[in-house]
């Protein structure tokens, strides 16, 4: 299945040469938010903020919300401003 | 010795008195609300006479504090109809606390139609009448009053939109680099250029630090303060390196980024406006991602933007006004973004409320979304020299939409709603709703929460829990405000327990009092109950703390949120 993965603020240094604000992922059927940082090797302890399809992805459920196909999933470190 | 200053423009005299009983232990907000609804009629017209515009450093200003420079300024707002407190950094209200001043207070009106500026020392508060800098900007004013007295003197100015009493006017205060930071909303400048006050002008030549009355204790808590600001990853890192403007992304992200006139949570062309892309952009051209408001902020969410020739364009390029002339303008460009920032500095004008007016203006076709140079036109050559046009575009967004019969008005108590659509972040829809001050944000920030997981987490499409937090938001922040702490240090506060210990810590060693927490709670609670008394006697019913019909009638792409609050269960965010 495909997701696109998109990272924001100190965490677009993982994104590839050639990528600025984030890349499509082919990954296996059942594969997970970790399994999709891991392909890019962002730290989970990074991800602050963690969404999909613009919902907010809570700490207790990132390790077992598995991705569907076609999802868009949006990753920030800690960030704040008003 | 801790005094009360008056200037009475009327009799265009000045005097200074003890700091009255009632008044002690106060600062900042609290002693400026306490102080307008002592001492201005509530009915009163807000150019007229009867007001008063009170400035008041906060109770940790000019100490060693890291972040406490703020200085606030309250006044009944002839915007809102209700009280207004502001704040802003900038050099002056570190001034005002080591010359002693707790609070300056303008009084009454001049009978004669002549400018006067005032000015603090140490020895003497005089009244002069002012000419020469007459219809200037404030860049131009801060230079040529800064070479007046040959030194950084703390400057409080209005630009042309002051002199011309605009609701959308601004004061603004020199920061530490001659730039300006402004006490934005609520049209407090017009309440100064009503008073005929160009600018005023603090010399604290002579005057020692403020000391704590228990320095050693003072000194350690003050340490594991700074400690909380650099431990938390938003104040020690995100704010510092990205300024506010990093909240573009997320709040496209969750759908909560109001765009073409609130009619979308979305916007297009967010990456062009970030954060991130301002960051890049201010490196590339030799400015500055980091940058102090006042001396002793310690978070820098501040920046030094410059423009394609590497030449200084604008500072304090925050979030709010991108958002606004970006994604609700539907505006892409940087540049024109940052001309038309600079030229809201310059003139005089609180950048939200302009930049909210202007996608209504939109709506209402005085021009199209989208025209960068025409709002950069707009700005100088109508609103700046104030045409018949120009006026009806400072007057705010409420008046605009009422002048073009536009319906979908985004404002509550007439204040322009700024940069987060309640419907999809329904947590900051209650404090526009319900906040003393009209729409806004910052009175009780539930971004913080509903957003940014910060002080954890309330899903900010559902009505669930959103009151009690935006209740308790505006608590904290009614505090906050009355200590001069700059507001962004609630977010190490929310997460870091020891973050508000030893804030209260510091506060006690400088007094040498005994405030617990519950005393801080409390003070928040009275701030917030004499601001709302105050702006029930000047007749802003529970139907004024409302958001617009139109957020109940239309719906928000992408989540197709809608404005769904009853009023019943609004008023219940005044039980406490
Ligand atoms: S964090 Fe930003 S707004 Fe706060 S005091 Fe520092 S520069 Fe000013």
């Amino acid at each position: 299945m495909k997701i696109a993965l998109r990272l924001y603020a100190t965490l677009r240094d993982y994104l590839p040469e050639g990528h600025d604000t984030g890349v499509t992922l082919e990954l296996p059927e059942g594969a997970t938010i970790p399994d999709a940082l891991a392909v890019l090797g962002v730290p989970l302890s990074l991800a602050h903020i963690i969404m999909i399809g613009g919902r907010h992805v809570l700490r207790p459920d990132v390790q077992s919300r598995q991705l569907k196909d076609g999802e868009e999933l949006a990753v920030f470190p800690a960030i704040g401003g008003g | 010795m801790d005094r009360i200053v008056r200037v009475n423009m009327s009799e265009l005299t000045t005097s200074v008195e003890p700091v009255p009983a009632a008044w002690v232990g106060l600062g900042g907000r609290a002693l400026t609300s306490t102080i307008v609804a002592a001492e201005v009629p509530p009915t009163c017209h807000a150019l007229g006479p009867s007001n008063k515009l009170v400035f008041a450093p906060g109770l940790l200003s000019g100490t060693a504090a890291a972040n406490s420079g703020r200085l606030s300024c309250g006044a009944k707002s002839p915007l809102t109809g209700g009280i207004k407190e502001s704040n802003a950094g900038g050099t002056a209200a570190k001034m005002l606390a080591k010359l002693g001043i707790r609070a300056l207070i303008v009084e009454g009106q001049p009978k004669e139609d002549k400018w006067y500026s005032v000015h603090v020392a140490k020895d003497a508060i005089t009244i002069q009448e002012e000419t020469e800098l007459l219809g200037k900007g404030n860049y131009c004013l801060v230079n040529n009053v800064q070479a007046r007295y040959g030194k950084p003197v703390g400057i409080m100015s209005v630009g042309p939109a002051g002199e011309m009493k605009m609701l959308s006017a601004n004061i603004s205060v020199a920061d530490p680099e001659a730039h300006i930071r402004s006490l934005g909303r609520g049209g407090l400048g017009a309440v100064m250029g009503a008073k005929k006050i160009k600018f005023i002008s603090i010399d604290d030549t002579g005057t020692p630090p403020v000391m704590p009355k228990e320095p050693a204790k003072f000194k350690e808590a003050a340490k594991i303060f700074a400690q909380t600001l650099l431990d938390h990853p938003v104040s020690g890192q995100g704010l510092p390196t990205y300024g506010t403007d990093v909240l573009v992304n997320i709040l496209h992200e969750a759908g909560g980024l109001p765009t073409r006139n609130f009619t979308s949570g979305q916007y297009v062309d967010h990456d062009k406006i970030s954060g991130e892309t301002m960051h890049a952009t201010i490196v590339a051209r030799g400015g500055m991602p980091t940058h102090g408001c006042h001396p002793g902020c310690q978070i820098q969410c501040s920046q030094i933007y410059n423009d394609k020739d590497g030449k200084y364009l604008t500072s304090g390029f925050e979030y709010e006004t991108i958002w606004g002339l970006g994604a609700d303008c539907c505006i892409s460009d940087l540049d024109d973004i940052a001309e038309a920032d600079h030229i809201m500095d310059d003139i005089g004008v609180d950048s939200i409320e302009t930049a909210v007016m202007f996608g209504v203006a939109m709506e209402a076709g005085v021009l199209p979304f989208g025209d960068g140079k025409g709002v950069v036109r707009m700005l100088r050559e109508e609103i700046g020299k104030g045409t018949s046009l120009g006026r009806i575009l400072g007057a705010g967004t409420a008046n605009v939409g009422r002048v073009f019969g536009v319906t979908r008005v985004p404002v509550v108590k007439n204040q322009g709603i700024p940069a987060y659509d309640p419907r999809s972040v329904k947590g900051i829809g209650v404090t526009y709703a319900m906040s003393t001050m009209g729409a806004d944000h910052t009175s009780g920030y539930a971004i913080a929460t509903n957003i940014l997981s910060v002080g954890g987490h309330v899903d900010p499409l559902k009505k669930d829990g959103q009151i009690d937090l935006a209740r308790n938001l505006n608590i904290a922040t009614a505090a906050i405000d009355s200590t001069g702490m700059c507001l962004f240090i609630a977010f190490p506060a929310l997460d870091i327990p020891a973050c508000l210990t030893s804030l209260i810590d510091m506060i006690n060693a400088c007094f040498g009092i005994n405030l617990s927490g519950d005393d801080v709670t409390a003070l928040g609670k009275s701030v917030l109950k004499t601001e709302h008394a105050f702006n029930i006697a000047a007749g802003l019913t529970k139907e004024h703390d409302r958001l617009p019909e139109f957020f109940s009638l239309e719906r928000v792409p992408p989540h197709n949120a809608i404005w769904d609050f009853t009023p019943e269960e609004l008023d219940t965010y005044w039980n406490f």
